[in-house]
């Protein structure tokens, strides 16, 4: 993903959470894949930084015992300094991963183990919890459309690859959507490209097309909140 | 008339922490350290206690934590591209999210430093960086200006890291309210998006 002109981006209510640390990691990294190849949210990141920088300085003292600052005094002495940090980050080599990433995608797209859905879908899971939200992956084959679906709970979606369109208009890469719980929707990946999207689901998602119901259990076994 | 709730950061305060942060990078200095822990060691035990207050035990955990990062990252940081308090405020945010994270019931392998810490590294524009420090001194003084309501809502997101709707139920007031009121502060200090209020 380079450098993007998307039009969907995260409000500023959102990036103020980011900014603040008020938000889970799970959205976070939805926002931090968005924002990596977004100038303008990134400034708007920063600004709001300076917010918390103000309100962490005029924070009233509270007060901090010796013996805290002995232990850390102490502590520093084991630390090492200035050492780099053992890299968490796998090194990306020639994809079009976001660094954000990369951690759950060291070897690009194309290296993943694929769960097909049908013959147009398949996602792959970023997040090994089996509560809690859901984070993957979903490629949809170019021209391929998404089965109908409704969700239960809130439904973020960021464009890493190609394009989609459904009723209510055309995304491209880098677009950060959040959808809210049970609006319908039925997306198409545009014809030239596979789409690949990292979605974050909060609850399960359900099929309504007549066919596509047939999948539902196995979905629910899938996002089993 | 002099506003003295919010006494602001002068210049010279921010230069000596620079100092402090330099010395400790170039030459270990256990006494920059120890000046830098008394200056900032009970505003982020502050904002560790407004999250979980009574847990003393924790805040002062995490005190630690934060100020052993600041020694061994000292390095890493940049006075041409943020202040000492934004640099520090990043450090005690994302080891809070950490520690919480942990606590968390939906345990996640997504860490603090995985969702921010390549943001941080990209930001190397010093014409944007030098806007912002400029734009540091504006949001400080516009602080003061904010309605109760107004630093009540930003306070319980950013010191207490709580969501908008935890902020909603906690005043029992109407999740859209508690929004319109993080809109109408944003604004005010000269950050909004130029969406709609």
């Amino acid at each position: 993903m380079k450098h993007n002109n998307s039009h969907h981006h995260p409000d500023s209510l959102t990036l103020t959470a980011f900014a603040a640390g008020s938000i889970d990691t799970y959205e976070g990294l939805c926002i931090a894949t968005h924002i990596e190849n977004c100038p303008e949210c990134k400034r708007h990141m920063k600004q709001l930084e300076l917010v918390g920088a103000s309100i962490l300085t005029e924070a009233k003292d509270s007060f901090v015992a010796s013996d805290v600052k002995n232990k850390t005094l102490d502590a520093i002495k084991q630390a090492p300094q200035g050492t780099p940090q053992p890299t968490k980050k796998h090194q990306a080599r020639n994809t079009d991963v976001p660094k954000v990433l990369t951690k759950w995608i060291p070897e690009g797209f194309g290296q993943l183990e694929w769960v097909k859905v049908n013959r147009q879908l398949a996602t792959y899971d970023l997040t090994a919890n089996k509560r809690g939200p859901r984070v993957s992956l979903v490629k949809v084959s170019a021209g391929g459309q998404m089965p109908h679906h409704r969700h239960s709970g809130k439904e973020i979606t960021v464009i890493l690859q190609g394009s989609f369109s459904d009723e209510d208009g055309i995304y491209t890469e880098g677009d950060y959507l959040v959808r809210e719980s049970h609006e319908n929707h039925s997306p198409v990946a545009s014809l030239d490209k596979d789409c690949i999207c990292l979605t974050l689901l909060d609850g399960p998602i359900e099929l309504t097309g007549f066919f596509s119901k047939l999948l539902n259990p196995w979905l629910r076994l899938r996002h089993p909140i | 008339m002099p506003d003295t709730r919010h006494r602001k950061k002068n210049d010279a305060e921010v230069q000596e922490e620079q100092a402090w942060l330099a010395a400790i990078a170039n030459s270990q200095d256990e006494i920059a350290f120890s000046c830098l822990f008394d200056r900032y060691a009970p505003k982020i035990k502050a904002f560790c206690l407004a999250k979980s207050p009574g847990s003393i035990t924790m805040a002062d955990e995490l005190v630690q934590e934060v100020m052993v990062k600041i020694w061994q990252k000292a390095h890493l940081y940049h006075p041409e591209l943020a202040s000492p308090s934004t640099w520090i405020f990043t450090l005690a945010r994302n080891t809070r999210v950490d520690f919480f994270r942990k606590q968390h019931r939906h345990q996640t392998d997504i860490t603090a430093e995985d969702i921010y810490d390549d943001l941080i590294d990209e930001t190397q524009d010093l014409f944007i960086a030098a806007h912002q420090k400029q734009q540091q001194k504006h949001i400080q003084q516009a602080m003061s200006h904010l309605s109760l309501d107004q630093t009540e809502v930003i306070a319980k997101v950013y010191m207490e890291g709580k969501s908008h709707s935890q902020v909603a139920d906690e005043l029992q007031l109407p999740l859209g309210t508690v929004k319109s009121r993080i809109r109408l502060a944003l604004s005010k200090l000269g950050l909004s998006l130029g969406e709609l209020l």
